[in-house]
């Protein structure tokens, strides 16, 4: 499970550093109000925090955020001076459990491969907060259900899916540059479910990356957040994505 | 990293969560560097109650820094004080006239050593043998 994460998410997440990050700067609202409405001081985590975008929303709060991913994690770290982050497993977080206010984890739990795994990640970021009442986590994952977007999946989908990322030209190391005659130019397999900005305009490699996802069904999230022993204070749908704000029960 | 997040870091062994020697954690071999960040009074005062300052009078002692043993008393500033400061070009908050002189003066203090002061180089271990 763990090798298979490392070659189908950790070391694609590594090539596609820069690409994935120039895209991913728009903060989603409801992470936005989460994060604002926080009291001055409260200090947090942003688990898999990719290349940071969450860091400054609010100046008034801490975080430390971390990813898994080196080359996305220099990244966030350029862009979040009075913030910290850090290289660090969501199994294996080097924190203090029951220190914390809040905790992000966006668009990062429907990278586990299993059920079991994608449970006890719920369960090592809810050891961190404070007792329920005083820390609360918002939590993101993919939807299975988003008919009306690119992708057209539905609740029929198969839920357990590798999603390609195509690097555009200028994202691409120098060293990986076609040679001089080689002609063969293939258009990308990555069929109708391929994100706009992962277009596959100057394709000078057949293959795309594959990154793995567990696209989460209605309620899934909920029942894993309970199966973790956490307590789910709000929940809800916003573009393609599942969402929950969830507690502690002790 | 800031010395500041020293004081959120443990052994990351799930075995080792429970054992006192997992928090705090102990520099080796730290290299720092003085990062300039903007200072936020706001930010700060309503922190320090977070603190576990035991923890990082340590941590500091070990990166040549001498905090007073028991924590700081300041009041914590409120987000309607903080918006009546100005900001400075540093984009520093200005909130001089919300914050006594010795006051002023911790606060400043704990900023360069919590939020300025990063160890770029080094080890943390259990043990600070």
């Amino acid at each position: 499970m763990a090798a298979y994460e490392d070659q189908h998410v950790h070391q694609v997440y590594d090539k596609i550093a820069s690409h994935f990050s120039a895209t991913r700067y728009k903060p989603w609202p409801i992470v936005h109000e989460f994060l604002t409405t926080l009291p001055p001081g409260s200090v947090g985590i942003d688990v898999g925090c990719g290349n940071g975008k969450y860091l400054n929303i609010n100046p008034n709060v801490f975080i430390v955020g971390s990813d898994r991913c080196e080359n996305l994690v220099k990244i966030a770290k350029d862009q979040a001076p009075t913030q910290d982050v850090a290289t660090a497993d969501i199994l294996s977080q080097p924190h203090r459990p029951s220190s914390f206010d809040f905790a992000l984890s966006i668009a990062v739990i429907h990278h586990l491969s299993s059920p079991e795994r994608r449970v006890e990640a719920i369960a090592s970021i809810l050891e961190l907060l404070k007792p329920a009442g005083e820390g609360k986590a918002l939590l993101y994952v993919w939807a299975l259900e988003q008919k009306n977007s690119r992708r057209g999946w539905d609740e029929n989908s198969e839920q357990d899916v590798l999603v390609p990322w195509v690097l555009t030209k200028q994202f691409k190391e120098p060293s990986k540059k076609k040679k001089i005659g080689d002609s063969t130019e293939s258009e990308s397999t990555s069929g109708p479910s391929t994100e706009n900005t992962e277009t596959s305009a100057d394709n000078e490699e057949s293959k795309p990356f594959l990154r793995y996802y567990h696209l989460y069904k209605q309620g899934e999230l909920e029942d894993n957040v309970k199966s973790a022993g956490g307590n789910v204070l709000n929940s809800g749908y916003e573009k393609d994505n599942w969402w929950a704000i969830v507690e502690r029960t002790t | 990293m800031k010395l500041l997040t020293a004081n959120f870091i443990s052994c990351a062994v799930k075995a080792c969560k429970s054992s006192s020697l997992s928090f705090p954690l102990h520099f080796k071999d730290a290299e720092l560097a003085s990062k300039s960040v903007p200072y936020n009074p706001l930010l700060l005062s309503n922190l320090l109650p977070r603190l576990d300052w035991p923890a990082l009078v340590t941590s500091s002692k070990e990166l040549g820094f001498t905090l007073p043993d028991t924590k700081p008393e300041l009041p914590r500033l409120s987000a309607t004080a903080a918006a009546a400061a100005t900001t400075t070009s540093d984009g520093d908050m200005n909130m001089d006239s919300g914050v006594g002189e010795e006051d002023e003066k911790t606060l400043r203090m704990l900023h360069k050593v919590l939020m300025e002061t990063e160890v770029v180089e080094g080890k943390m271990s259990k043990n600070n043998l």
